[in-house]
């Protein structure tokens, strides 16, 4: 009875444990996000590889048709346009699930602006759904003409501007890390160089000059991070708009955005500066 | 003129002579010959007296063409004679009925005014012009240079009694983490740029 009961106990002690353990895996959100984006980009390349070899044959059917212009080539150019434009649609919905796993695995992402995202991709990944579903129905060039018409205004109108969108909020949930980081940094070391500062025991003190130039560093590197998340914020402002169409407004956004990390960059420099005064002390 | 070839031969004769005795005499004497004498006729120099015989014939050509420049002169004289008479009163008239067009005296005026004008530009100018060089000359005269940047004085330091703080130590290394990793990375991820479609695509064309 003993043995059985002991027996039970190890087996429940295992159990136990290794449920933990893949929990503790499962429930990582970092590797999870991490993995997850690797799987949907590795999906994503795959596509854009099928896609190019698909354009090439639909190249080539376009050009005999062109060339013969005979009910036969007709067909085959109108087999080898649905291939063609489902490619091109599911390119892009396998493009728009790689992003938004790129966003929630890139640190500083925000929840909410996740959601928000993911909202508008799902709505855009429905409508290419349905015009994938649609591009069977086309009997003629026309059609398929039509058809394609039809995704590219919605591409231009909607897909492109949500595409910058996601990028956008890539490169700011970047600098949203770096400003998270420094903010840390910052107030971790005011708060020890207040201990520091308190100590009055003799050796320990800081002398007056020294505590005042600490001071004035972590006044300066207060001010600049101030100034970079101002920056910041007006860029987030632009980036909520959701009205980035082309590259060159891309670019524009991108250019601020790294005014903001050139901030942050320079209350780094003062913050070491700080952090070598308290390390030294003047030799009279 | 025969006489004077004869002179002009003889001289040219005899400077010959003497310079080839000359020469002989040398040439003996260098050899430790006896040296021969040079004879008498050729020591003495014929007196010749051109002037005396070319001073008519220039004269007389001196006063040929005097002559000559005298008559056409006077020739020239007595021809254009009436018509410069006659310029001469043409001019006295044009100058005359300019007088009277032309009030000369307000010209006179104008000019005059006209140069005081002028100068007095031209005073004004050096004027300023110099008041503007001493102006600057003041200016550097009581320029004060501008501080020069001083080096602080070098502080000796050592390390202090938290340059071995954990804490302190931890937040330095995280911030030069954070530092390279702004430097480093972009802000863009090239990866993950949108792909090349043919967004263009057309059955009919």
């Amino acid at each position: 009875m003993r043995k059985a009961l002991f027996l039970f106990l190890i087996l429940v002690y295992f159990w136990v444990g290794v449920k933990f353990v893949v929990a503790q895996e499962v429930e990582d959100p970092a590797s999870s996000a991490r993995a997850s984006f690797d799987k949907s980009y590795s999906q994503y390349l795959s596509k854009l590889e099928e896609y190019k070899k698909v354009y090439d044959l639909y190249v080539t059917a376009k050009a005999q048709h062109l060339r013969s212009r005979t009910p036969k080539s007709e067909s085959a150019l109108i087999d080898a346009g649905q291939s063609i434009l489902k490619l091109r649609d599911e390119v892009i919905i396998y493009y728009l699930d790689m992003l938004m796993k790129k966003y929630k695995d890139t640190d500083g992402f925000n929840d909410e602006t996740a959601g928000r995202l993911q909202t508008k991709v799902d709505e855009e990944v429905k409508w290419y759904e349905t015009h994938i579903l649609s591009l069977p129905s086309a009997a003629s060039l026309e059609d398929l003409t039509e058809d394609s018409k039809e995704a590219q205004t919605r591409k231009r109108t909607l897909t492109d501007p949500l595409i910058y969108e996601i990028l956008l909020n890539i490169s700011y949930a970047k600098t949203q890390d770096y400003a998270d980081r420094l903010e840390n940094l910052f107030w971790g070391f005011r708060k020890r160089f207040d201990v520091i500062r308190a100590d009055t025991r003799e050796g320990f003190a800081l002398d007056v000059r020294k505590v005042q130039v600490i001071d004035r560093y972590l006044a300066e590197v207060e001010v600049i991070i101030k100034r970079s998340n101002d920056k910041r914020a007006s860029v987030y402002g632009e980036i909520l708009k959701g009205k980035v169409k082309d590259v060159s407004a891309y670019n524009g956004i991108i250019k601020s955005l790294a005014e903001s990390t050139g901030y942050q960059k320079d209350a780094i420099f003062k913050f070491i500066e700080a952090i070598n005064e308290i390390k030294t002390k003047d030799v009279i | 003129m025969a006489d004077d070839n004869l002179q002009e031969k003889g001289s040219k004769k005899s400077v010959f002579e003497v310079l080839s005795s000359a020469i002989n005499t040398w040439f003996s004497m260098l050899m430790g010959r006896p040296v021969r004498k040079i004879p008498e006729s050729v020591k003495q120099e014929p007196k010749v007296e051109p002037a005396q015989i070319e001073e008519d014939s220039v004269k007389e050509d001196f006063k040929k063409a005097r002559g000559m420049i005298q008559k056409v002169a006077l020739e020239i004289l007595s021809r254009t004679a009436p018509s410069a008479e006659k310029r001469k009163m043409l001019g006295q008239k044009g100058l005359s009925y300019a007088k009277n067009v032309v009030d000369v005296s307000f010209t006179r005026k104008v000019v005059n005014l006209f140069m005081v004008v002028f100068f007095g530009l031209i005073i004004f100018f050096v004027v300023v012009r110099l008041n503007k060089y001493l102006g600057n000359s003041k200016d550097q005269g009581t320029f004060v240079p501008s501080k020069a940047p001083t080096v602080p004085p070098f502080q000796r330091t050592e390390p202090s009694l938290y340059a071995d703080d954990a804490e302190i130590l931890k937040i330095e290394e995280d911030a030069k983490v954070l530092l390279n990793e702004i430097i480093e990375k972009s802000l863009e991820d090239s990866s993950i740029s949108t792909p090349q479609l043919d967004e263009n695509i057309d059955f009919l064309k």
